[in-house]
């Protein structure tokens, strides 16, 4: 699910009907986890390739998350040089207190103008924010909203909050500070089909992993007071509707004049429409973003030629392939070659991907480990899911079986440190595991 | 002798347009300060993602 051009295509549909749209990312746009220093400069490269399908898509400001502060602060800034999207965080500052990215933009949005500010959370890893950002810091979100908020207040007719604070934090910045109208949140990955309501503030948060796209049309008319949901509006007209259409009966009339009421008090409000969209593979890829992708990770196969390999042949645990395995475990070896694990790396070839950096982990044996798969020198008995991917380097094993034993029936972690939500959310570890060993060979050597 | 002519002064110049200059600011500065009590109708769309965490496209 998800992905750069089903986004893409997503996004184009949504824009269809020509109600004018504001496109906007909540942080953590690079990577999923803290990066290793190593991973910084690919993480670069493909930062680019990033923010370029963004600003196709139509993207127009995004907030700043501390994993894209951990590709360093120099990066980042220069990254604000080029590109048309707006990076904002108004709470990151430099030692002498300055916002070190833009705090706000004001867009406007057809005849509306909103207001955005960009708040990043204070939980950040101190050590790699002195290796990658020295000297700054985050300062207090509510403070910094609440000395914000007012001027914006001001200029706009719609204030929103684009943070990467989690969702617990988004509540309590509503509850604190007055004036927000919106908040589009991230950091906790929280799936709100649709918006939660604090006091006058609608509060939604960006999926994970690009899986999902929030879409929240607001239907204005003056700065809103009060909103109100329209799927709220929807099933209290249709109740109203079928009384009127079939009669009231007894026990329905207190209760539709309750809906009449309430109805009533929701047209003082503002309508808002809210949905998350998960990215279903039937969406079709936007083909310019696809092959932007399919131009990068044939540059990847490029440079993995040119990458130093992980071959060390004085370590003593090492990656054997498969060929010691066979002749023990014959059985199992003859099942598993006709298992999609041993295809793994076939299946990436349609996208491009066997060189992607994202992908190989899941697609080989012993990635950039030692004496594991190196795209520089692949070894083509470690290509796919082979058995030390599941039971651990097999040198010891192999030579001294009686002394050394491997993980016989590995955990379901090791499973799902691949198969996450996001590429297998059928996944189960019982069922699938007897489709990768075979029902007939468990309990077999 | 000349430059002293009203005619001739640049003061003349801005005394004549003054009234537009002033007129000019007063809008621009009412635009700027104002614009919420008028500005918002319609509808309007926002479209978000978050934590998107670097995922390009499916692997395979």
């Amino acid at each position: 699910m998800g992905g750069l051009p089903r986004r893409a295509t997503f996004i184009s549909e949504e824009l269809k009907d020509g109600v004018p749209a504001l496109i906007l990312d909540s942080g953590n746009l690079f990577s999923d986890k803290p990066l290793s220093r190593a991973a910084i400069s690919p993480t670069l490269k493909k930062a680019d390739l990033i923010l370029k399908s963004m600003e196709l898509m139509g993207y127009q400001a995004v907030a700043v998350g501390e994993l894209d502060l951990y590709l360093g602060i120099d990066n980042l800034v220069k990254m604000t040089e080029w590109t048309p999207i707006r990076f904002l965080s108004a709470n990151t500052k430099d030692p002498t207190g300055k916002p070190v990215f833009k705090p706000s933009a004001i867009f406007r949005v057809g005849d509306t103008r909103v207001g955005v500010f960009g708040l990043t959370s204070r939980l950040v890893d101190v050590r790699l924010m002195e290796d990658r950002a020295p000297g700054i810091w985050i300062d207090d979100p509510v403070k910094t909203a609440a000395a914000l908020v007012p001027e914006l207040r001001k200029r706009c007719d719609i204030v929103l909050a684009l943070t990467h604070l989690g969702y617990n934090k988004d509540r309590e910045l509503a509850q604190a500070v007055e004036g927000i109208d919106l908040i589009v949140g991230g950091r906790s990955k929280t799936w709100l089909k649709n918006p939660a309501v604090s006091g006058k503030t609608l509060i939604t948060s960006g999926y994970f992993q690009g899986r999902a796209m929030g879409t929240l049309t607001l239907h204005l008319d003056g700065p809103p007071e009060k909103w109100v949901s329209g799927n709220r509006i929807d099933f209290l007209e249709k109740q109203i509707k079928a009384e009127r259409e079939q009669g009231p009966s007894s026990m329905q009339t207190g209760q539709t004049a309750q809906f009449r009421r309430e109805l009533e008090q929701a047209e003082n409000g503002t309508r808002y429409d809210g949905d998350m969209i998960t990215l279903m593979p039937s969406l079709a890829d936007d083909e310019t973003i696809a092959a932007m992708i399919r131009q990068y990770r044939k540059t990847l196969r490029e440079e993995a030629g040119k990458t130093p390999g992980t071959e060390d042949q004085s370590a003593l645990v090492r990656f054997t392939g498969f060929d010691p395995c066979i002749d023990c475990h014959m059985g199992r070896y003859n099942f598993w070659k006709e298992t999609p694990h041993a295809r793994a790396i076939e299946s990436l070839k349609p996208k491009g991907a066997d060189a992607d950096p994202d992908c190989l982990p899941c697609h080989v044996t012993g990635y950039l480990r030692p004496t594991g798969f190196s795209p520089s020198a692949p070894r083509e008995d470690l290509h796919g899911v082979q058995c030390e991917a599941c039971h651990g380097t097999g040198s010891l094993h192999s030579g001294s079986p009686e002394i050394y034993n491997l993980v016989r029936a590995p955990k379901v972690t090791i499973c799902l440190s691949c198969h996450t939500p996001d590429q297998d959310d059928d996944f189960d570890y019982v069922r699938d595991r007897a489709l990768v060993c075979g029902e007939a060979v468990i309990g077999d050597r | 002798m000349a430059d002293n002519k009203p005619g001739n002064s640049p003061h003349w110049i801005i005394i004549l347009f003054a009234p537009f200059i002033i007129l000019i600011i007063v809008l621009a500065s009412y635009m700027l300060m104002e614009p919420g009590e008028q500005g918002a109708a319609g509808p309007v769309r926002i479209l978000y993602t978050g934590d998107a965490g670097g995922a390009l496209d499916p692997c395979g």
